[in-house]
């Protein structure tokens, strides 16, 4: 993916517009408040019933898989400052304030967009590599690393929707500034089986992997024609199924569940989210965040973990 | 006009542009040296914790700031229920920190009311507008951090009736180590910390994103504070 490139840009743009509908429903339904477990690798609670009938996985019609680089709004803003408004007459006046409201709103929306464009130069060495990563190559791989019990087949064509259910996937991968990381948000969509336009459940799920040791990031990613790149993709496409399956999106009560403040590792930098913890090990918090989504987080050494968190067997981390 | 009055005049231009000229405390990086237990008994004091709101820095005039209020209100409404998230706990950390150096540290429960002390005539570089003189002399110690929290919520910033910004998670302070004796500071740290939402900010009624983003800022505050102490 050409991240100057025209049709890129819209592809990109429409991958993330269908991610924010599903983050707005999800947001809209809340959080929940599934016990909190200590066990990450096989304890997750089933509470969507297995009745045996396998589960089509459809992925999007694009080809591509967005990627994109992982960006910092902190320091967005034209900052503040008075604005005196010269006009003959009231209606002079009024459309001095249209034309200052119009000009602000611009040029915020083109600073916003001017750090993407800026973060995204990020994946400048790797765009040979991901120019390739498919939307089914990439669900291809991750399906048998999913280690939920159900039967998961990836969709040829569609399937009967009154037979069985469906999951729609849709990921977008962001890369950490210093080539250390990936993320992968993934909308997630659950259709039961009769009820074929109607999601029963959509899932936001962020799964953030541990950063590489490598010394050199570029290399390490791009070594054998990118099949690191490829592989934690695939795993962290994995892990948010495996998240989506395993935690139903129920309505948050007043008070439920204790928050707290989270601090885990993205790339090299400490990053912090609020939320409820779900599930922790060694490698892994599992939190439901403000918005309801659900995510898998590597810890950071300044997060106190509960004793036994790193006495249990983990699974892997992707 | 009369002398009397020119000399009114002149004494009150004088005292203005001299309050003007007044310049504001630099940082002052602590010297990690210091933290020995040869520092003495240090109390680890802080300022009543402000309401937690919204700021609408910019929007000057008062329709432009009645504009603003209006539409930031659900904002508001929400940010005023959020918890500081037991962030007096930070003077036990802080003294936590100084006691692992071996240095004599205590919590001081009260808050520190800064309006009532009294003003120091003596100004100048590292010297405190305030005289801690009495606080020490109350609590038995020779040296305060002091912890002074000045706006904790939600800023947006506003130029006259539009914003210019998103509204950002925010947690404003300084903390300063001041000897009472002396009203000299050995260190001062301004911490000025605000956070954006990640995708989108404006989700009434919980806005769940710039919740977020207030604890973010809350808890890198509160890191920034504690730094100097670290080994």
């Amino acid at each position: 993916m050409e991240c100057g490139d025209a049709p890129a840009r819209r592809r990109a743009a429409a991958a993330m517009q269908r991610l924010l509908a599903v983050a707005v429903c999800v947001s809209v339904v809340g959080c929940g408040g599934a016990p909190v477990q200590n066990n990450l690798s096989t304890q997750y609670a089933q509470e969507i019933p297995e009745d045996g009938r396998p589960w089509y996985v459809k992925v999007p019609a694009e080809e591509k898989v967005v990627y994109r680089g992982a960006v910092n709004y902190d320091s967005a803003g034209l900052g503040n400052g008075t604005m005196l408004y010269p006009a003959p007459d009231a209606l002079s006046f009024v459309a001095a304030i249209v034309t200052h409201g119009l000009l602000l709103d611009s040029q915020k929306k083109g600073q916003k967009d001017a750090l993407q464009e800026a973060a995204n130069k990020v994946l400048d060495p790797f765009q040979p590599v991901l120019r390739d990563v498919s939307h089914g190559n990439l669900m291809r791989v991750a399906l048998p690393r999913v280690r939920t019990s159900r039967q998961l087949v990836l969709a040829e064509g569609t399937p009967d929707a009154e037979s069985y259910w469906r999951i729609e996937v849709l990921p977008v991968f962001s890369m950490t500034q210093d080539r250390s990381a990936l993320i992968a948000d993934t909308a997630v969509q659950i259709y039961p089986p009769g009820k074929g336009k109607v999601a029963e459940q959509q899932y936001m799920a962020r799964v953030v992997a541990t950063p590489v040791s490598a010394g050199d990031p570029d290399a390490y990613w791009l070594a054998d024609d990118g099949k690191a790149l490829r592989e934690v993709s695939a795993s962290l496409l994995a892990e948010s199924l495996d998240m989506a399956l395993s935690y139903p999106v129920v309505a948050r009560a007043a008070g439920a569940g204790p928050e707290q403040t989270v601090r885990y590792r993205e790339g090299a930098s400490e990053k912090m989210e609020r939320g409820e913890v779900l599930a922790v090990d060694c490698r892994r918090i599992l939190v439901r965040n403000l918005r309801g989504w659900l995510m898998s987080l590597p810890p950071s050494a300044k997060m106190e973990l509960p004793a036994a968190a790193c006495s249990t067997t983990a699974g892997s981390s992707p | 006009m009369t002398r009397r009055a020119l000399a009114i005049t002149l004494l009150l231009l004088s005292t203005f542009l001299g309050a003007c000229a007044t310049k504001p405390q630099e940082p002052l990086a602590l010297d990690k040296s210091q933290l020995t237990p040869n520092l003495g008994k240090v109390g680890v004091i802080m300022t009543p914790i402000p309401k937690i709101d919204t700021e609408l820095e910019g929007a000057g005039c008062l329709l432009c700031y009645a504009a603003a209020a209006g539409a930031n209100s659900a904002l508001t409404k929400h940010t005023q229920t959020l918890s500081h998230d037991n962030l007096p706990k930070l003077k036990e950390d802080i003294a936590a920190l100084l006691r692992k150096k071996g240095i004599d540290a205590m919590v001081i429960p009260d808050d520190l009311v800064l309006d009532k002390l009294q003003n120091v005539s003596k100004k100048g570089d590292r010297l405190t507008d305030k005289d801690f003189g009495p606080v020490g002399a109350k609590y038995g110690v020779g040296k305060l951090v002091v912890l002074e929290i000045t706006a904790l919520g939600m800023l947006r910033t506003y130029s006259a009736y539009f914003p210019t910004s998103d509204p950002k998670g925010m947690f404003k302070g300084v903390g300063y180590l001041v000897d009472v004796s002396s009203n000299e500071m050995a260190w001062y740290q301004p911490v000025d910390v605000l956070t954006s939402a990640e995708g989108a900010w404006d989700e009434p009624p919980t806005f769940p994103g710039l919740t977020n983003a207030y604890f973010k800022s809350l808890e890198q505050g509160k890191d920034l504070l504690r730094a100097p102490f670290k080994e």
